[in-house]
């Protein structure tokens, strides 16, 4: 499932900050008795998507849809077994794994969870200046001026410096995560559910921090979550994940009002709308079945079992991921159809 | 800037994890008992020779046998008339360092073939896994009967001896600890902030096991004290006349007839002592439970 | 309450031990489901939710925890009176849990089938053959396919949803009166969780069963319940028919927490946000528990005067000041342009 690069960023644009091409990861399915080898699950099978510098790509997916393992390979804490990825000109997988320690201040990650996300038996000085320690070798002193002026950018009193992870909220850990990300000045955040595991009314904080930091010191971010809302709020462009490919991505107002791929429209439909007259009267979407296992992918499409539209030829042939040229693609034999019956 | 939490009420008193930990053992009256016991111990290990009455190896063959509280023999005296309080005292040198030896030569090998398995995982891990099985299968007494019998007797070879017999079992507790840590997300955001492997295991990996380790040091403690005593019961530890509760132990199991009291403060001393240590790793391995189970 | 309430909940108090003492994490629970109902309680991480319905279920554990005063009535009879072994008989038959992690309740070792006809047998008595029937039929009600053969399957080889679908069938396979679900759809995908948040409307309507559905989610309550109960910080602050609620609703925390959704706000511009955090139950500031977080307190009367859950109108009640004092009219609420378009919509309709 090769797609041209150009193809899924926009048309005017310059050189993008970062390139994916052709992407794939399997995972060796644990063998069963008598240590038969299992097999393969491919977590991400050729993903291809493009971010320019200063954007957000947002990337939603539910769970066995390959996002967060994308993210994942981009800072090559998993190996890719094949693709391309280049950020800024250069080519991150000839680096060996090593030398590629150094790259890190480019790139850096939130993680979903702020509870494991930080070492429990550190202060919050020590984590956030553990890169200042070993990019900058800046001393103590240095160093603890230099985590104060973070925490004060993300919101935390400089005397949050003393304290450990048990002793703060949820909200306040995730902000020392983005505090520790940002203390390398990277260029690209990747930001893996960052606010998932995080209460409705202290996510909106983080929401509006992490969009507030991309204005001032002119960030980049892949925003990798389950809820289509939250991507929808954060991102320029989204691109949808279903088992380990992207069968959608566009603009952000263009998928999340205008969703092409079946499997899109469903997982907006499922999406509760919080109004109990609209949600209880809207027409809605409901797929049957879960996601097959990703060991075992239908033929044809990978979303033949669930979709209301499956035609002979969704059973038969995988689709591709087209563009329509104006910076939108999607992998849907039907969608041409569908768009028609919609209307 | 907006400081977004002003209205969360300002909490002075920073702990540590460490801290926390530290308060849950304490907590425990037993617990705090048997560090009472064991800071004896080691107060008396440190200051044998101040506060012992008499010289532990002077012989007062006029006043052998004597029953305690004869003068100024509280503990009585030995067959060569030698005072066993001040035996006593000097011997938890000997039962403090011996262990010592032992536990630092299991920790050493425990500990970094340990965070090696379980961090490097694949090949590495079950090449030292098997070999920990390998010692494993060896009883630690054995072997220290077999490094003496090469050696010839003496008490260092045959501490190690047990340190070497005994870092599987620390191996394993470390391994698997590290299997759990190596897992949590702080890893692998130890790895995108730019850390070495080496980093990471000794700044992130190492502190995150180190409750399960204390809790096997303490018990290992007890073993080795336990087995130093029982080689130099059978007179394959410590050297005479130097004094060890194993070796008193000895001198009264020969002389039960003419001095039966004998037994008793040796026997006293490596009992308690055997029992802070067991007891002491039992509270901090229910203190790691209850720091688990409310968080 | 037109109709007598099958579960009411009354000035409930729950107290959990820590290394500092007792500390308060439910003060003054207020409930009621009716007969075939289906109540929400929302809050977030902290507010006593889930520990309030874990109290229904007598589920508490005993050496750490402790009810120092209130009353849990179903259908009429305090459940805080009864004995463990009292209460044993009326869990299953009358009230049944399901919770937000699948995975880990159900037992690995025993088929699903033998699991539920497991809870039959012990609750009905019925023999080993009729409690099996019992438990492929009720997997088939809960909408798993080829439910005979699957009953003889173990719980690893079912995907999440399925084993959801499996502890529902458990929950009611001896016919509760009250489901109490503590975050059932929170651990699943959104496709999924609208699945099961269908197949419990259905449950609901063919058994007559009432659930209590615990959720921090506000799209769920609106998607699923009739009633619903806000909690902040161990008390309930609000309480009020579902669709009341979303168009008006009568608490700061309310109106703060519908705002706070993403769905809420245009994209490109900020989130409204509920500033500061949770207090601990130890630390309670002194009034409305809300107050140093809420942007209508008022000096000298919120912070000072502890408020309590006031009727207002009929159905209602509020456990805000400033809205019982009738000091508060408009408190803003959500504009999803989903919900603007699809409102607009539905007046064309009507008029």
């Amino acid at each position: 499932m090769r797609q041209p690069a150009e193809a899924v960023s926009a048309p005017t644009e310059p050189a993008p900050l970062l390139e994916v091409e052709d992407l794939r990861k399997s995972f060796p399915r644990g063998g069963g008795l008598l240590g038969r080898r299992g097999t393969a699950v491919r977590a991400v099978d050729g993903v291809s998507f493009t971010i320019r510098a200063g954007e957000t790509l947002g990337i939603v997916g539910e769970s066995g849809s390959g996002k967060s393992t994308t993210g994942r390979l981009l800072l090559r804490l998993l190996e890719p077994d094949s693709g391309r990825l280049h950020f800024d000109g250069r080519d991150l997988l000839a680096e060996s794994r090593s030398a590629f320690r150094h790259r890190r201040r480019d790139l850096q990650m939130i993680f979903q969870d702020p509870y494991a996300s930080l070492d429990p038996t550190k202060t919050i000085g020590t984590s956030v200046g553990e890169p200042l320690r070993i990019f900058d070798k800046l001393a103590r002193r240095e160093r603890d001026n230099r985590v104060r002026e973070l925490l004060g950018l993300v919101g935390l009193r400089p005397d949050h410096l003393s304290r450990y992870p048990s002793e703060m909220s949820g909200g306040q850990r995730q902000r020392v995560a983005i505090a520790r990300a940002l203390s390398v000045a990277p260029r690209l955040l990747v930001a893996d559910e960052a606010v998932s595991a995080l209460d409705v009314s202290t996510q909106s904080d983080v929401l509006n921090l992490m969009r507030r930091l991309q204005r001032e010191l002119d960030l980049t971010y892949l925003f990798i979550s389950h809820n289509l809302s939250v991507v929808r709020h954060m991102s320029d462009r989204i691109a949808v994940m279903y088992l380990g490919r992207i069968v959608e991505i566009g603009p952000a107002d263009q998928v999340h009002l205008e969703p092409r791929h079946p499997y899109t429209r469903a997982l907006l439909s499922a999406i509760p709308v919080p109004d109990p007259l609209v949600q209880r009267t809207r027409p809605r979407i409901v797929l049957t079945g879960d996601v097959p296992d990703p060991a075992h992918p239908p033929q044809g499409c990978n979303f033949v079992t669930r979709c209301p539209h499956a035609a002979p030829v969704c059973h038969e042939v995988d689709p591709v991921l087209e563009p329509d040229g104006g910076g939108y693609a999607v992998a849907c034999h039907m969608s041409g159809v569908t768009r028609e019956r919609q209307r | 800037m907006t400081v977004v939490d002003a209205p969360e009420p300002a909490s002075a008193r920073a702990r540590s994890p460490m801290q926390v930990f530290t308060r849950r053992v304490l907590r425990s009256k037993v617990n705090l008992a048997c560090l009472v016991f064991l800071g004896l111990v080691v107060v008396c290990a440190v200051f044998a020779p101040l506060l012992a009455p008499f010289d532990p190896n002077l012989q007062h063959l006029d006043s052998r046998y004597l029953p305690p509280f004869s003068g100024p023999y509280v503990f009585g005296t030995d067959d060569l008339g030698r005072d066993v309080l001040s035996r006593a005292l000097l011997a938890s040198r000997v039962s403090v360092v011996a262990p010592l030896i032992s536990v630092g030569v299991a920790l050493t090998l425990g500990v970094s073939f340990g965070l090696a398995a379980g961090y490097v995982g694949g090949w590495v891990d079950s090449v030292l896994s098997r070999l920990a099985d390998a010692v494993n299968a060896i009883p630690a007494l054995v072997l220290a009967l077999a490094v003496i019998a090469v050696l010839g007797p003496g008490l260092v070879n045959a501490m190690l001896a047990v340190g070497l017999a005994s870092a599987p079992r620390l191996f394993r507790v470390v391994r698997g600890a590290t299997l759990a840590v190596r897992e949590e997300t702080y890893i692998e955001a130890a790895t995108v902030v730019g850390c070495s492997s080496l980093r990471t295991v000794a700044v992130h990996v190492l502190p995150n096991v180190r409750s399960p380790l204390l809790v096997q040091t303490s018990l290992l403690m007890s073993f080795a004290l336990l087995a130093e005593a029982s080689l130099s019961f059978l007179g394959l530890g410590i050297q005479p006349p130097e004094p060890s509760w194993g070796a008193m132990l000895r001198t009264a199991f020969e002389q039960q007839f003419l001095g039966p009291w004998l037994v008793v403060v040796p026997g006293l001393l490596i009992m308690c002592t055997v029992l802070s240590f067991n007891l002491l790793g039992d509270g901090i391995r229910d203190a790691i439970g209850r720091e688990r189970g409310t968080r | 309450m037109s109709p007598e309430p099958l579960l009411r909940i009354r000035d409930l108090r729950i107290e959990f031990a820590d290394d500092d003492g007792w500390q308060r994490v439910v003060d003054g629970a207020h409930l009621d489901v009716r007969p075939g109902g289906a109540r929400a309680l929302v809050g977030e991480s902290g507010s006593g939710k889930t520990v309030t319905a874990l109290a229904v279920m007598g589920l508490l554990p005993r050496r750490h925890s402790r009810i120092p005063t209130g009353r849990i009535e179903l259908a009429g009879q305090n459940l805080l009176d009864l004995t463990e072994r009292q209460l044993r008989p009326i869990r299953g038959t009358e009230l049944a849990m399901i919770f937000q992690e699948p995975m880990t309740s159900l037992n690995p070792a025993y088929t699903v089938g033998e699991q539920i006809a497991e809870t039959v047998r012990v609750h009905t008595g019925a023999s080993r053959k009729d409690a099996w029937r019992r438990a492929v039929e009720v997997l088939g009600e809960v909408g798993i396919p080829a439910a005979a053969r699957r009953a003889a399957e173990y719980p690893h080889t079912f995907s999440g949803g399925m084993r959801q679908r499996v502890m529902i069938a458990m929950a009611i396979s001896c016919r509760p009166k009250l489901l109490i679900a503590d975050e059932p759809t929170t651990a699943l995908d959104v496709t999924v969780q609208a699945a099961i948040l269908a197949l419990l409307r259905e449950l609901q309507e063919t058994t007559s069963m009432a659930v209590l559905l615990v959720t921090h989610d506000l799209g769920v309550v609106a998607d699923f319940c009739d009633d619903v109960t806000v909690m902040y910080a161990g008390q309930p602050v609000e309480e009020a028919d579902t669709v009341e609620l979303f168009a008006s609703p009568r608490h700061p925390y309310t109106s703060g927490l519908l705002r706070a959704m993403p769905q809420s706000a245009h994209p490109g511009l900020d989130l409204s946000s509920i500033p500061g955090v949770v207090p601990r139950a130890d630390r309670m500031p002194p009034g409305c528990r809300f107050h140093p977080r809420c942007s209508h307190a008022q000096e000298g009367l919120c912070d000072i005067v502890e408020p309590d859950l006031l009727p207002l109108d009929g159905t209602r009640a509020s456990r805000c000041l400033r809205i019982q004092r009738g000091e508060l009219d408009e408190l803003s609420r959500i504009v999803d342009d989903r919900v603007v378009a699809a409102r607009a919509d539905l007046d064309r309709r009507s008029s």
